[in-house]
């Protein structure tokens, strides 16, 4: 058996022609595993007993219409999978043992999809370099010493490896699509609502969304289509409904932002690499042109106001009373702040601090409802530029991935390299980041495409189309395939 | 700047624990972060309506039907302390002296 390619569309098509079997699949990905997991950490769970099983009840006649037929596929440990430890790399959720499964696990298992095990995340999803994981960080492929990126490191670093053609994240404020851009592979946050969150452990419910990584668009629209859609579970969940579209590229007007372009904090490197898109893009015949969005400085104290006051609101269920740690004390009380207090790492507990100071009373107005009313006018200026554009680009990540250890003494500095994507969540909209070339030290780049509400399809299809004419080819150094 | 009792006060509004290091640490962090935040007082939002959530969503209501729950053992499986069919809890209520 060979393995040339860890797509979507090749391992089904082997898998039709009967050249391979999804069990040899298995094999190959946990002998995988088992060589390079060990350099590269994105995994907290394995669930190689249970994979094994799952293919045997695969039924051949059902290749053509499970559209994810025995592909094996990496859960974020912040989602459920009933029966399996979901960790959210927190101590307080150690040895959690869920009773349900997460809807966009289950629309996953019910296409066809094999879970092969759970990954790696900064601790409830708070972070940017998977370094706030309360067991082990998880390294970049493309170099060991730097960090993944993050929240959703694990699953970035494990499709980047090819541990896994497929893994799906969580995305708060860019934690599916900068570790994709550090890790070199493609991460789509769908919009808001499309993707039930039921069964996702909730960080800040108004920005929260689901979605998937892999090694090209066209896999993650396939992954995209099969978790969508409406839940009952969910009350946010939207009544949407994927369909495809094919436009010709040129037929997309293209808006480049001039606050992400001019803006200090950003790499030349990064920067020469989008202007190399550009001018991909101008050969093509695809008008492209410059936009404003005048409040997107703002993004940032918007975004770290609004979504630590939804944490502190929904971390307090973590009491030591239902399910998790619990250290006891004399009082109920003590026995809260014990709990918490020894419970949840350090990033966690700024969050929660920064939350609850901002929702406490005499703060209320200055700081979450300032927050929510600024929050207005960057929606203001996404809605004007679609006016004019149906699609935005800008760098996903100011930088490459940066040395661990490197911004760990400075939260600021470490939230900054979220400032490209924080506005798509705080207006809801799709985005998705496609890797655009290498930098000087070999590390890949990535590039965001931003579009409408509801308009997935048109940013997946835009993507697809641009992630051909880039071709980026390149793998890390692991061993490839 | 943020006062050491602001910072106590807000730890025990959020049921939070924090060792003395812990209290210095974050002094100091959220002063920063939040001096970074006031330059949202640079933005007029005179007349602004806030936004609470990407899209405008309306109260979702369904038919009062009753459904099947999880059984009672499954949801106490994660429970650190419990019996029968019930979650242990330390005292709630204070006891008096002598009663």
């Amino acid at each position: 058996m060979e393995i040339k390619d860890f797509t979507i569309g090749y391992l089904k098509n082997e898998y039709k022609k009967r050249n391979i079997s999804p069990k040899e699949v298995l094999d190959f990905v946990f002998n995988r595993i088992r060589l390079y997991n060990s350099k590269i950490n994105s995994f907290i769970t394995l669930t190689e007993e249970y994979a094994y099983k799952s293919v045997e009840s695969l039924k051949f006649e059902e290749v053509d219409s499970k559209p994810l037929w025995g592909i094996p596929v990496a859960i974020k440990d912040n989602m459920c999978f009933k029966g399996f430890k979901t960790t959210c790399s927190s101590k307080i959720l150690e040895n959690f043992v869920p009773i349900y499964t997460a809807t966009a696990v289950q629309r996953l298992i019910d296409a066809g999809a094999i879970i092969i095990g759970k990954t790696n995340l900064d601790e409830f999803a708070m972070g940017s370099s998977t370094e706030n994981s309360a067991f082990f960080t998880t390294s970049n492929p493309w170099d060991v010493e730097r960090v993944p990126g993050g929240s959703s490191g694990g699953s970035a670093a494990a499709v980047a490896a090819r541990l896994v053609p497929l893994a799906t994240g969580s995305d708060t404020g860019g934690s599916i699509r900068q570790p994709a851009s550090f890790c070199g592979v493609v991460g789509f946050k769908p919009t808001y609502g499309t993707v039930s969150r039921y069964g996702l452990v909730a960080f800040a419910s108004s920005l929260d969304q689901i979605g998937p990584f892999a090694t090209k668009v066209k896999d993650a629209e396939v992954a995209f289509s099969v978790m969508s859609g409406k839940d009952d579970m969910d009350s946010t969940s939207h009544p949407y409904e994927f369909s495809h579209v094919d436009k010709n590229i040129k037929e997309y007007r293209i808006g480049i932002i001039k606050e992400l372009y001019e803006t200090k904090g950003f790499d030349p490197e990064v920067l020469d690499s989008l202007n190399d898109v550009i001018g991909l893009l101008k050969a093509e015949g695809v008008k492209v042109d410059f936009c404003s969005l005048p409040h997107l400085e703002y993004s940032l104290p918007v975004y770290y106001l609004v979504a630590t006051s939804e944490a502190s609101s929904n971390l307090a269920r973590f009491d030591g009373i239902r399910y998790g740690l619990r250290v006891e004390g004399k009082d109920v009380i003590e026995t809260f702040s014990k709990t918490r207090g020894q419970g949840f790492g350090s990033e966690v507990k700024r969050r929660i601090m920064l939350g609850t100071y901002a929702l406490s009373s005499g703060y209320y107005d200055a700081y979450y409802l300032k927050a929510s009313k600024v929050r207005t006018l960057i929606v203001k200026d996404f809605e004007r530029a679609f006016k004019e554009f149906d699609c935005l680009l800008c760098p996903t990540s100011p930088t490459t991935a940066f040395k661990k250890g490197d911004k760990t003494n400075d939260p600021l500095s470490m939230y900054l390299s979220d400032i490209a994507t924080i506005p798509v969540n705080l207006a809801g909209l799709p985005g998705i980041s496609i890797p655009s070339g290498l930098d000087n030290k070999g590390l890949p780049i990535g590039l965001q495409i931003i579009g409408r509400p509801f308009e997935d399809n048109e940013v997946l299809n835009f993507a697809n189309q641009l992630e051909s004419i880039i071709n980026f080819e390149a793998q890390p150094q692991l061993g490839g395939i | 700047m943020i006062k050491r009792e602001t910072i106590l006060h807000v730890a025990n509004l959020a049921r939070l624990e924090l060792k003395d290091a812990e209290v210095d640490r974050l002094k100091d962090e959220l002063g920063k972060i939040l001096n970074y935040f006031t330059k949202l007082n640079d933005v007029n939002t005179d007349n602004i309506e806030p936004t609470f959530h990407p899209f405008p969503i309306n109260n979702v209501y369904r038919e009062d039907i009753i459904k099947e729950s999880f059984p009672v053992e499954e949801v106490l499986s994660n429970a650190p302390n419990c019996s029968l069919t019930y979650f242990l809890v330390p005292r709630i209520v204070e006891e008096k002296d002598g009663n």
